[in-house]
């Protein structure tokens, strides 16, 4: 049986390197994929995954259990998530990078010929959900991030972001707004 | 038209825990609204689209376990074992020291232990010093945003990036704006001088046509003249707008608080006359309404006393108006400029700072650069009132001017300011 994060993390703070290694496994994908779609690119997916995991094994000793290991995961992500933005932001004014930060760089442009059929499809359909995403601001992609893909409530974005639930739930709505399909869009995507 | 209940409606159906008779209800709002029903369609096809995500594997990384081996591993042995990890507890350090960027140093008979990149640390360093050179009023507690700072980020590659947040920016440099036209200004909810607005004018009964029975009394013509004459409203904008303006003077620094205090009563004053001369005309109205001789010198005389009043009131608030209007206007100019005057005084004390404390980035990469955004201090736009004030410095510059090959004029000059 396997064991709970909790446990991972006693065990890792016992000085196990097996727990923390299974800890980490358990969940980088989930950081990495959520990383994809709120960066846009697998460079700084990878940044932000690395970012997350040493802060999570820095602050290992104050996780007391009375949160869920997946939500505090998350807090971290999301307070790196906005560090790295900022540091973009940063990046863009000093002029080194563009000013779409690189977002939506999926690397697909150069593959899709060796890539096979599934792998194809599944590049499709990241590519249109990036897509969405590039239209709303990273406050926004992070609500539509906790919501959609992680599934969490309102309120506690509301407590992650330090919000009021209202404002929450009005960027998710905003946010999807914005990446609702002009009536256009919609009937091409039947077509397709 | 567009459901006015849209935004509401679809905000909630997607709450967590929305009652399931809310939900009832919004499903049947959307059945019988077309508008509601497309926009709900096209939110659930971007959702939709969203949940097509398909996860990506993640690449192969070495999730920090030599950093966990170095730290942390083994941390459960008892101490009697302890000697037996002597070497590897030794090497575990030497890495660990290597990996957090420890420096050792001994200067002037003490131990210094620092961690973290040397470069950002001496970012932090520098970032203090430069406050302390601006003379910025830096709080000790770094969560008061009201406070002023240097915030220093390192970006490998690209440079040194310091963001000096200066109380110049919250300066009241150019607002209020100075209303457009006469009768454009208006007073806001909390506006600290709401005492100078004047009180909503009572009808005084005048202010509109005659009515059919009026043009059967006997004083037909006097009433024509009373409906005429009002200035009321005139003199109650010319109020307004002298109000405004005395505002808008004071937070331009254009007044003291003495005669600050005078205008308003000056302009309470007008208000007060205005008030009492339209409520005697309003009297007066009423008293040519009910008469019913035909005599009429004496309401002859009272409209001529009161015309003579409104015109000089009229003219005494128009004048007002006017004259506050431009002393505000030429205060905000000189206050702008001041404002302008301080900026570049701060522009001038970073160039000299930077060339006092430049030579300590000298571990800063050759073709690395130190751009300082001087937070709200760029010139605003009619789009954007709050721009930021951007400053590029070459480290070749920077060491230039620290070794007094160039000036700080001429460092400031190279540094290619710009606003955005």
């Amino acid at each position: 049986m396997s064991k709970s994060d909790e446990q991972l993390v006693a065990g890792a703070l016992a000085g196990s390197a097996r727990a923390w290694r299974q800890l980490v496994e358990r969940h980088e994908s989930r950081i990495y994929n959520l990383g994809y779609r709120l960066m846009g690119n697998s460079e700084d997916a990878m940044d932000l995954t690395q970012e997350v995991f040493l802060g999570v094994f820095r602050s290992l000793q104050h996780f007391r259990g009375e949160a869920n290991f997946r939500t505090w995961l998350f807090r971290i992500a999301h307070n790196k998530a906005v560090d790295l933005n900022r540091k973009k932001k940063l990046l863009i004014l000093t002029g080194g990078l563009d000013e779409n930060g690189g977002y939506d760089d999926l690397g697909l442009r150069a593959r899709p010929e060796t890539e096979p059929d599934h792998d194809l499809a599944a590049l499709q359909s990241n590519r249109q959900a990036l897509e969405l995403l590039s239209r709303v601001p990273l406050e926004q992609r992070l609500v539509v991030e906790l919501k959609i893909y992680q599934s969490l409530t309102f309120e506690e974005i509301a407590q992650m972001q330090e919000i009021s639930v209202n404002t929450a739930k009005t960027r998710f709505y905003a946010a999807l707004k914005k990446m609702r399909f002009a009536p256009e869009e919609e009937h091409a995507l039947l077509e397709n | 038209m567009p459901c006015s209940r849209t935004e509401h409606l679809l905000r909630e159906y997607f709450a967590d825990d929305l009652p399931p008779v809310m939900r009832a209800e919004i499903e049947q709002h959307v059945a019988d609204c077309p508008d509601c029903a497309a926009e709900l369609r096209q939110l659930h096809g971007a959702a939709h689209t969203l949940g097509q995500w398909r996860e990506l594997p993640i690449p192969r990384w070495n999730r920090h376990l030599a950093l966990f081996r170095g730290e942390r591993a083994d941390a459960s042995q008892g101490w009697r074992f302890l000697w037996q990890w002597l070497p590897a507890t030794a090497c575990a350090l030497m890495f660990g020291l290597l990996l957090l960027n420890t420096s050792v140093l001994y200067r002037a008979g003490t131990l210094e232990i620092s961690f973290g990149n040397p470069l950002s640390r001496n970012a932090d360093d520098f970032a203090g010093r430069l406050a302390e050179a601006l003379g910025l009023e830096t709080a000790a507690d770094p969560f008061d945003l009201t406070a002023e700072r240097i915030h220093s980020s390192y970006l490998a590659g690209r440079g040194l990036v310091l963001e000096v947040r200066s109380n110049l920016a919250t300066a009241n440099r150019f607002n209020p704006a100075i209303p457009d036209s006469p009768g454009a200004a208006s007073l806001q909810d909390g506006n600290p001088s709401a005492m100078l607005a004047p009180t909503k004018l009572r009808q005084t009964g005048a202010e509109s046509d005659l009515t059919a029975s009026d043009t059967r009394r006997p004083h037909r013509d006097l009433l024509l003249r009373a409906s005429e004459i009002n200035t009321a409203e005139l003199v109650n904008s010319a109020i307004i707008e002298a109000g405004e303006y005395a505002r808008i003077l004071r937070d331009a620094d254009g007044v003291d608080r003495e005669n600050f205090e005078q205008l308003r009563e000056e302009i309470e004053t007008l208000r007060r006359q205005n008030l009492a001369v339209s409520d005697r005309l309003r009297d007066l109205t009423e008293e040519l309404r009910r008469s019913t001789t035909t005599e009429n010198e004496s309401f002859q005389a009272a409209l001529d006393t009161i015309t003579g009043e409104m015109n000089q009131l009229r003219s005494q608030a128009q004048d007002l108006a006017a004259d506050l209007r431009r002393r505000s206007e030429s205060a905000q100019a000189s206050r702008a400029e001041r404002w302008r005057n301080e900026v570049a005084s701060l522009e001038q004390r970073l160039a000299r700072a930077l060339c006092g404390q430049g030579a300590r980035l000298g571990q800063l990469p050759e073709r690395e650069t130190i751009t300082i955004v001087l937070t709200g201090l760029g010139e605003p736009t009619p789009a954007r009132p709050a721009t930021d004030l951007i400053h590029t410095y070459a480290r070749s510059d920077l060491i230039q001017c620290a070794n007094g090959a160039i000036d700080p004029a001429t460092l400031e000059e190279r540094s290619n300011p710009y606003s955005n």
